[in-house]
């Protein structure tokens, strides 16, 4: 019965297999294309956003009506100053685009923290208690799921009206429910393992159940969705910015820009193109990203 | 000798709503069982799937409530005591040891998580107390950071027992503790589980479908249906004279490699 027993002296059993966990996963990240490319564009676009007073050329708020709408690099009569043009009001495009990567950015991760700590707070919740509990949250769900998620915002920021904070607190009170639903069917799952069963007859106390049997086997879908929801909630502010409601002007959010843009679509379309590429992008490396996690970290893929 | 665990008419019900509209009905999963575990011997409890072991050994370990009847520990009440007394005296062992070990935490962590929610010494006295388990277990000591996908089944259920034994309870309730091994694996842990048991004078309630497994284990074996018991006898006697039809039939429900020469008769 002793033959697995069998000790290796040479080798450090503290630190061995530890370290060559983190090398399997090291490995499998970076055997994964998505998660390099989603990674690699986003960290390039939050460095961006956080040395965005060191990377932009101009002020983005100094107007220079002499000098608007000037087209971008690779249109002629372009000004070298100037490498994506100015807007109508001859503010530099590039510099405005970095400094409004800080307030997409902004708003996609707040959002999603906010939304993520009401929907996994409510989701668990639900998912381990059930019953009654259960019932009453599903209907808060499903009362949250029948509103339509642009309508509700744009009532809300017309009532209070449009700052950056507002559409933060507005987005995150609105876009917990993938999290509710995602949590709360996990955490059922992972109630009725026994390792659950082993720690309540071990007289863990619930809230030690929860956060540490429950929560670190369904943290991997919070990570997955909060990824989702970081991309829905840009693509929310820039469609609220769109229609006014968003961030106010002069603030440079790429969803305002858009909406100034659109003035200008039929003569100068690159207007609306650049903060609509940018946003693009952005949006696809955090999918990308996401994706990715979920595919190295789903715990049946572990070794 | 006096029983160290004992259930008194031992009740457990479920309501079963049958429709809208038509009133919620009782399933007695557990219906009035009284026994009795004497300190270091094994009770087998063996009967068919659904018929309310499982239900039984929750009650045992606090996490169902019994509908009615009492359950006696050392003669005391069990309600008495907090579930962290209880946790402390009664310990469980799973079938499947694939799915009683967190796949987010170490073996370390795992085994020494009774430790930490009793608040029994200080980490360094953990580090020291998870060797020696693992080592009484019979799992090396490299294994301590290792997560339990790393391990094969037969090494996790010697966690699961190192687990169970950390807090030096008094009974231990093993629920199936082999139906998911390997059979070569089966005869290692339950070995393992009778050296324990005589190392340390535990007290065993072996819930068994292996009527082989009990008849080997066990020094008397209580035999259940639909809820009840309705046999609870010495081993061999049971073995060798089984009173109740039920019995019987489930004796001679046993596959034998020549049903020619071993075939008991009804």
């Amino acid at each position: 019965m002793n033959d697995i027993s069998a000790d290796h002296p040479k080798l450090d059993p503290e630190n061995a297999l530890r370290s060559n966990l983190t090398k399997h996963l090291f490995r499998r990240i970076s055997a994964h294309n998505s998660i390099l490319i989603g990674g690699g564009v986003l960290s390039a676009i939050v460095l961006m956003a956080l040395f965005a007073p060191l990377l932009a050329p101009h002020d983005p708020f100094a107007q220079d009506l002499s000098r608007r709408l000037l087209p971008p690099f690779w249109m002629e009569d372009n000004n070298p100053k100037h490498i994506l043009g100015t807007d109508n009001l001859g503010r530099d495009y590039l510099s405005r685009l970095i400094y409004g990567a800080q307030i997409s950015l902004m708003i996609g991760v707040c959002t999603a923290i906010i939304s993520g700590i009401i929907g996994s707070a409510l989701g668990i919740t639900a998912g381990y208690f059930g019953g009654r509990i259960d019932a009453v949250i599903t209907f808060i769900i499903t009362t949250r799921l029948s509103m339509p998620i642009v309508l509700v915002a744009l009532a809300v920021v017309a009532l209070v009206g449009g700052s950056l904070h507002a559409v933060i607190l507005v987005l995150g009170f609105l876009l917990w429910d993938r999290y509710a639903v995602v949590m709360r069917s996990a955490t059922q799952q992972a109630r009725n393992m026994d390792y659950v069963s082993a720690a309540r007859a071990i007289g863990c106390p619930t809230w030690r159940v929860v956060l540490s049997e429950i929560f670190p086997n369904v943290v991997n879908n919070l990570i997955v969705i909060a990824t989702f929801e970081v991309a829905h909630a840009i693509l929310l502010e820039a469609s609220l910015s769109f229609l006014g409601l968003g961030v106010q002007p002069p603030d440079p959010s790429w969803g305002l820009m858009i909406a100034e843009g659109k003035e200008f679509l039929l003569f100068d379309p690159w207007v609306i193109t650049i903060p609509g590429i940018a946003l693009s992008i952005l949006v696809l490396a955090v999918n990308m990203l996401g994706d990715g996690i979920r595919d190295v970290s789903a715990p049946e893929n572990r070794n | 000798m006096t029983p160290i665990l004992e259930t008194v008419d031992l009740e457990c019900s479920f309501q079963i709503s049958t429709g809208i509209f038509s009133p919620k009905k009782a399933l007695a999963a557990v219906n009035g069982v009284s026994v009795q575990l004497l300190k270091g011997q094994v009770l087998g409890l063996v009967g068919e799937s659904g018929c309310g072991k499982s239900t039984l050994a929750k009650m045992l370990l606090g996490l169902q409530k019994p509908t009615k009847g009492n359950i006696l520990f050392d003669g005391q009440p069990f309600e008495r005591l907090s579930q962290f007394e209880r946790a402390a005296r009664v310990q469980p062992i799973f079938q499947d040891p694939y799915s009683s070990l967190n796949p987010r935490k170490t073996i370390f962590e795992i085994i020494t998580l009774p430790l930490s929610v009793h608040k029994v010494g200080t980490s360094r006295d953990w580090l020291q107390k998870a060797r020696e388990m693992m080592d009484l277990c019979g799992l090396a000591s490299r294994y301590l950071n290792s997560y339990p996908s790393q391990l094969s089944g037969g090494q996790r259920q010697r966690v699961a027992i190192a687990r169970a034994l950390v807090m030096k309870p008094e009974v231990v309730i093993c629920d199936e503790p082999t139906s998911a091994l390997d059979v070569s694996v089966q005869s290692q842990i339950l070995n393992l589980l009778m050296d324990l048991k005589n190392e340390l004078g535990l007290t065993y309630l072996l819930i068994s479908h292996n009527l082989a497994v009990v008849e080997h284990l066990a020094d008397r074996v209580a035999v259940m249906y639909f809820g009840e018991i309705v046999e609870n006898e010495d081993t061999e006697q049971l073995f060798n004279k089984p009173n109740h039809e039920y019995t019987k039939k489930l004796l001679n429900s046993v596959l034998v490699p020549d049903p020619s020469r071993f075939a008991r008769s009804v």
